[in-house]
């Protein structure tokens, strides 16, 4: 077993070290999502898809709590229509802000 | 004295050809009850020692017994004949898998039951689970999780049980992408995979040959994915 998992390569180690580290964070992960998840909700009220946990690309590497935010869908010419709009993206903004400040303040202040 | 030189070698191999005869006799009744010709076992032992004499009639006997079981076997497999023509698509040579697909209500996957060919190896019949993944769900309330344009250009199977699935770029270039999609795309064939071939534990998803950085920019693709049933919706009853 050892042998043909080793020989696929420096690429899969540094994937299993990341998974590594990124499961040491799964729980920080998911709490950041959920208050990211609640502000939006309640600065610009957009409907809650859920929190999923996989292996995202953008979060490869990432030995920290990760999280992927998907604000809109600009394939939906209503969500492009707001993309478009400061005031929208300012609101968002804020909201992102907000949650990561009392992520810290719950979570890393305690450590 | 080379006259009693001589006798004494006649009488020493008279003695052991008796003594030879003897041990053969006693052998006979256990070790080769099917009436060895007295003859031949007695021409054969005089150039034999002892021992290896009652090595032969043991080896004989082993023989003739791994001969009757043999002989045994082959009629054991040839009484069961089949009545009708053998045909390649009855149904013993058939098995049901579950495949899984998007519901279309929900973020899940749901399952759907489909027959595929009993062949011997493994990577046979995960190939055709791809492929029968890539023709998509007849359920009504399930939805594709794979461009109907991809096209399967290799399965391997290592050592270690893990699945290499090779598809072609339009599994890229017609992919809606995002991420649940992308989720459903893979788990999709990862969990339809493991879930009915416990001989494959990992799946690796390759795009015309090579490994690349993710799906459709969402899911990284430079992994092994293994089986993730959470996201399947097994409660729901398998359309056929």
């Amino acid at each position: 077993v050892g042998l043909d998992e080793g020989v696929q390569g420096k690429g899969n180690l540094e994937i299993i070290l990341w998974d590594l580290a990124q499961s040491a964070f799964l729980k920080e992960s998911s709490a950041l999502a959920e208050i990211v998840q609640d502000n939006l909700n309640e600065a610009v009220g957009i409907g809650n898809r859920g929190i999923k946990q996989a292996p995202f690309r953008v979060l490869m590497g990432a030995t920290m709590p990760a999280i992927l935010i998907e604000v809109a869908f600009i394939s939906n010419p209503e969500e492009e229509r707001r993309l478009r709009d400061a005031a929208f993206k300012d609101r968002l903004a804020g909201a992102i802000l907000e949650s990561v400040k009392r992520f810290q303040d719950k979570y890393v202040r305690s450590r | 004295m080379a006259i009693t030189k001589d006798s004494i070698l006649l009488g020493t191999v008279a003695a052991v050809c008796a003594a030879l005869l003897i041990v053969a006799l006693m052998m006979r009744p256990e070790r080769a009850p099917e009436a060895v010709p007295e003859g031949e076992a007695g021409e054969a032992l005089p150039s034999e020692t002892p021992d290896e004499a009652a090595a032969f009639v043991t080896g004989e006997g082993a023989a003739g017994g791994v001969a009757d079981g043999a002989e045994g076997a082959a009629e054991a497999t040839a009484s069961p004949a089949p009545t009708g023509p053998p045909s390649f698509t009855s149904e013993p040579n058939r098995r049901e898998v579950l495949l899984f697909f998007q519901e279309a209500e929900g973020d899940s996957l749901g399952p759907e039951r489909r027959k595929i060919f009993l062949t011997s190896s493994v990577a046979d019949q995960a190939k055709q689970i791809v492929v029968e993944l890539i023709n998509g769900p007849q359920d009504a309330d399930l939805l594709p999780t794979l461009p109907p344009e991809t096209r399967l250009l290799g399965l391997y199977l290592d050592r270690a049980g893990t699945a290499f699935v090779d598809l072609s770029q339009e599994v890229v270039d017609y992919h809606p992408g995002g991420t649940e999609e992308e989720i459903a795309t893979i788990f999709s064939l990862v969990d339809s995979l493991t879930y009915n071939l416990p001989e494959i534990q990992r799946v690796r998803i390759l795009v015309a040959g090579e490994e690349r950085d993710s799906l459709k920019d969402h899911l990284d693709l430079r992994r092994d994915y293994r089986q993730n049933l959470s996201i399947v919706d097994m409660d729901r009853r398998p359309g056929q």
